[in-house]
């Protein structure tokens, strides 16, 4: 028993986390708007409603600094308060959605929950009494009962000043029960109480606002001064009623309040929820299980396939040729659909990353003194969710870097004749079995030759090699370690990673990064990726007597030539491919010397936007893989991003071409060794 | 310490206080952030007993009154001086822990409280908010000077 309870337990705390993070996600979107319009009452009740819930939940999972911090906020979200504050308020929600998101991760981690003291003291800013307009945030019900009605109705017809007053008591006050005494005692020196609520039979920790009616001689302004008692009393709001407002009571009685609209919301969302209950919430190492064994399927299918094609050249004429055909056909529909499915549930919209930025680029353009919109575009192209989450910090580096260092000041553009508004654009999309994230900016562009020259300094190339560089080669040097042409270093792209660490997120990926760059107008990085880790089609060959493989959507082409087409340039070997040159990279031992006669097999492989050519021996067609990541004790090189095993039992080592590209050049390659 | 705008009588004249606590420091810190607010302090009691004949005796405008104190408790103290003198002001000085008493000595007339250790520009407000009508606040500290 008790171990199911703590099971449930510890299953509604990861449930909890879940939502609070989506929750947090919303109030960040939301905030975002609320700064756009700091009046726009539907946003703010958005924002108060992701709060509640968020008090609600963690109150009810035992977290209760954050239920408290939640709640504290919550009162703050009022029109009123909206009307006072403008932005600043927008700015509270943006900062309480940081600390919350701290405080969740040190409960995840079981720890205790940093400091909150500054979102305190912002709200605390923001609903600071005393302006006057902060007055009006207590919200009052004065829901009186009948026989209080009769009360208030007989003094009025008795010609008297009758107040309804409530008083908000200070959420610092440690001393509630005297405070709620000491406002009584001053409610009964102003007059004759007519109602109070609440009674003395509620728990003085529960109350925040005390509501009284009292009729008296004194003047409105007089009895507003009583009622300001210091050091108890945050908030006092009064109204006087007269004879004929006495109707007025039963308006303000029925009148639905923001807080009693509130439970109707509820229901609306829980509804829209119900909407949302065929969504199942399955742990990744379930499907990753099931993808192992379509895996596994995959290899005995192409068992299969090897013994069937064996059967028909044993027996040619044998009839039940065709019906293995058909069944195995049908089998391999049915995988594949199967494959899709599987993979399927791994995708989630790059909108869950995407969605963040909005954030990232409004704080960082608004710590740089600039104005920078955002544009987003192919959110809906699905990914595989691991992928998706490695692929968020680099996103996030890229863009505050574009920011930081790409975006000019609002001046400089002007004086460019740019729209004084910098823009950042992500977008998403398909390319073949690859998924390509473009995130681009309309600033200044990548100096080139500051690139170069940096890189020069650091040593990183010889200044012989830097002249002959391309103008990608030239860019990708951003990419290894030790260079930033930022002047300075900024808090903002001075933290975190590199574009180095950029790059080696994608290499893990078995991805790419590059960049396209236009002085002036702007530069773009593109991130490839794959569109699943776990299974891809690739293209088979042998060199040496040993079995390759290249993922498929990679190869451009397929191609003879000879020997004698290599050309050396610069101790590289290149060949001419109708009006380009590629490098060539020869997967042969180093002391291998061919034939210059020889006919040699080309597969031409690109790389993001290079292409090189490897020379293989031979072709062996192409197969679906299953990657089986190895082991970095077994394999001691980038250059081999997996393995996969063949129907027939055969191991082939699946080229990391991206690793292959960048060690091209640097060392002829020994793969066959190293592995 | 921080300068606070003189609080004085309608007539300018300085407010004056009894202090009643058993402590001699507490009294000497309180009669020191009293004195800083432009007062002055006409009499000290370390006990209830004492506090009602000092204050038949100063007549005080303000009696600042601890709740736990030997012989007699703030609570009785400030009842019976409240009952002998209906328009005495009496806030009472009190550490967290004596809720219960407080309310009490709410009930019995005691006009507003501080909690210890007292803040001056707390008690500064309360002070000034139980005086009303009858204290005026110079416009600046600097004037009194």
């Amino acid at each position: 028993m008790n171990f199911f309870s703590d099971e449930r337990a510890a299953e509604m705390r990861e449930l909890f986390f879940e939502t609070a993070s989506e929750l947090l996600q919303l109030l960040n979107d939301e905030g975002l708007k609320l700064e756009k319009n700091p009046l726009d009452k539907q946003v703010l009740r958005e924002v108060r409603r992701a709060v509640h819930t968020l008090k609600g939940d963690s109150a009810a999972c035992g977290y209760q600094e954050l239920s408290e911090l939640a709640h504290l906020l919550e009162d703050a979200l009022t029109p009123e308060v909206a009307a006072q504050a403008k932005s600043a308020l927008a700015d509270v929600v943006l900062i309480a959605s940081d600390t919350f998101s701290s405080m969740l991760s040190a409960y995840r981690e079981n720890m205790q929950p940093p400091d909150r003291e500054e979102l305190k003291q912002q709200i605390r800013n923001v609903t600071r009494p005393g302006n006057a307009a902060a007055t009006a945030k207590l919200q009052a019900r004065f829901a009186w009962s009948e026989y209080e009605q009769m009360e208030i109705s007989r003094a009025l017809e008795a010609g008297e000043n009758v107040y309804c007053i409530a008083i908000a008591i200070d959420r610092h006050c440690p001393m509630r029960p005297a405070a709620m005494q000491l406002i009584r005692n001053v409610l009964q020196q102003s007059g004759t109480i007519l109602a109070i609520s609440p009674g003395e039979e509620v728990l003085p920790q529960e109350v925040d606002v005390m509501e009284a009616a009292i009729s008296s001689h004194l003047d409105q302004e007089t009895v507003a001064k009583k009622c300001w008692i210091p050091s108890i009393v945050s908030d006092v709001l009064i109204q006087s009623l007269s004879q004929d407002s006495a109707l007025a009571i039963q308006e303000i009685v029925s009148e639905p309040t923001e807080e009693s609209a509130a439970p109707l919301d509820e229901i609306v969302r829980k509804q829209s929820f119900a909407g949302g209950e065929n969504l199942l919430r399955v742990d990744a190492e379930r499907i990753d299980s099931v993808m192992n064994l379509l895996g596994e399927l995959i290899i005995a299918k192409s068992m299969l396939h090897q013994t069937v094609s064996e059967f028909e050249s044993q027996f040619p004429r044998n009839p039940l040729k065709r019906k293995f055909a058909d069944a195995l056909g049908f089998q391999a529909r049915i995988m594949n659909d199967l494959q899709k499915s599987v993979m399927k549930i791994r995708m989630v919209p790059v909108d869950h990353l995407f969605r963040r930025f909005p954030r990232i680029v409004r704080d960082v353009a608004k710590t740089c003194g600039k104005d920078v919109e955002l544009s987003i575009s192919g959110q809906d192209t699905d990914l595989d969710k691991s992928i998706l989450d490695a692929l968020a910090e680099p996103l996030a580096h890229l863009v505050r870097n574009a920011i930081d260092h790409g975006i000019e000041m609002p001046a400089e553009r002007a004086a460019l004749g740019k729209s004084s508004q910098g823009r950042i654009s992500l977008s998403a999309y398909h390319q073949g079995n690859q998924i390509v994230i473009e995130a681009g900016d309309d600033g200044r562009g990548i100096d080139r030759d500051a690139l170069v020259s940096k890189a020069i300094q650091r040593g990183l190339v010889k200044q012989s090699e830097a002249a002959v560089l391309s103008e990608q080669d030239a860019l990708d040097l951003m990419f290894r370690p030790g260079l930033s042409t930022a002047e300075q270093v900024t808090s903002i792209s001075g933290r975190g990673m590199g574009m180095d660490v950029v790059k080696s997120v994608l290499d893990r990926l078995k991805g790419t990064v590059s960049v396209r760059t236009n002085p002036g107008q702007g530069s773009t990085f593109y991130l490839r990726v794959p569109l699943t880790l776990a299974i891809i089609k690739a293209l088979l060959f042998r060199v040496d007597e040993r079995m390759y493989a290249v993922p498929l959507s990679s190869v451009v082409e397929i191609t003879r030539a000879s020997r004698s087409d290599v050309q050396r340039v610069e101790q590289r070997d290149m060949i001419r491919l109708r009006d380009r040159v590629i490098p060539l990279i020869d997967l042969h031992g180093l002391d291998e010397e061919s034939p210059a006669g020889q006919k040699i097999f080309l597969v031409v492989v690109a790389v993001g936007d290079r292409k090189f050519a490897l020379v293989v021996d031979k072709l062996s067609g192409e197969e679906e893989l299953v990657i089986k990541a190895l082991d970095d004790q077994l394999v001691a090189t980038d250059l081999v991003s997996g393995a996969s095993v063949l129907g027939d039992g055969t191991v082939v080592l699946i080229l990391n071409t991206a690793s292959v590209v960048a060690r091209q050049g640097r060392a002829r390659l020994a793969v066959g060794a190293s592995a | 310490m921080e300068q606070f705008p003189s609080l004085t009588q309608k007539n300018r004249k300085a407010i004056r206080y009894l202090v009643v606590d058993d402590s001699v420091f507490a009294r000497k810190n309180v009669a020191r952030i009293v004195e800083s607010f432009g007062g002055e302090v006409v009499g000290e009691a370390g006990d209830g007993c004492t506090a009602i004949t000092e204050y038949d005796r100063t007549k005080p405008d303000m009696v600042l009154m601890d709740i736990t104190m030997p012989q007699m408790e703030g609570i009785e103290a400030a009842e019976r001086i409240v009952r002998a003198h209906p328009e005495a002001r009496i806030v009472m000085v009190s550490s967290v822990g004596y809720q219960e008493n407080i309310v009490a000595a709410l009930q019995k007339g005691a006009r507003h409280f501080v909690q210890k250790p007292v803040k001056p520009e707390i008690l500064y407000e309360v002070i000034k908010y139980v005086m009303g009508e009858d204290a005026v606040a110079a416009a600046t500290a600097a004037q009194e000077n």
